[in-house]
């Protein structure tokens, strides 16, 4: 089953999700989301950048 | 890691345009060893080592070691010189899954600033590939112990 996350709010940037597909924890910069998330009371967050409705399509990963 | 990690693709909401169906990403949990919390890491089989962003690699602490070298790599249109690590990473199983991390180690690229929009970890050839065999399916895709393609597969020329 495709895993569909509904990240829109948090458009352009790095977000703490958890395996439901909820967001535990936002952050302009990378790093410090890192320190943030691994502070939380949460399992199993995973960080990754909340896509910006426009963006151009990344082929592949160019 | 007796089973295939069977993942369903993730559809982060990128934009598709006139494409009529959502992007499709190979995405896994990866972790640096110690740390709870992972990073989204996609699985891109035509690069040739893995690359993650500074920021990784500072939380990585004595499981990133610098190698002194670098290696001219283009992604995102642009051309880094990126610095190698011998990194340490963890595979986290599927949700749902009682199996352990499974760990590996591996030449990484540093490339900063990160320039893809999306992940802070792509999985390359060195590293992940060599130790993983993945599999694609139209909707998901599976990740398995390497020595699981010798077993079921062999090269026409070996026959």
């Amino acid at each position: 089953m495709v895993r569909t996350l509904d990240l829109h709010r948090w458009a352009g940037q790095w977000v703490a999700v958890d395996p439901d597909g909820h967001v535990h924890a936002s952050a302009e910069e990378l790093s410090d989301l890192i320190a943030h998330a691994e502070q939380l009371e949460a399992d199993d967050l995973e960080i990754m950048r909340a896509p910006v409705p426009g963006e151009p399509v990344a082929f592949g990963l160019g | 890691m007796a089973d295939a990690w069977v993942f369903g693709y993730t559809d982060f909401g990128e934009s598709h345009g006139t494409l009529g169906r959502p992007v499709l990403r190979a995405a896994l949990r990866v972790a640096v060893p110690g740390w709870r919390s992972s990073f989204t890491a996609l699985i891109d089989t035509g690069g040739p080592l893995t690359v993650v962003s500074e920021e990784v690699i500072a939380s990585a602490g004595d499981a990133a070691v610098a190698t002194g070298q670098t290696l001219p790599i283009r992604l995102g249109g642009r051309a880094f010189e990126a610095r190698l690590f011998e990194l340490a990473l963890q595979a986290i199983p599927p949700v749902g899954s009682n199996d352990a991390r499974r760990s590996w180690h591996g030449l990484a690229g540093v490339l900063d600033p990160w320039p893809h929009q999306g992940t802070s970890v792509i999985l390359g050839q060195i590293g992940f590939m060599e130790n993983f065999t993945v599999t694609f399916g139209p909707d998901h895709f599976a990740v398995e112990p390497g020595n699981v393609f010798g077993n079921r597969f062999r090269p026409i020329d070996s026959v």
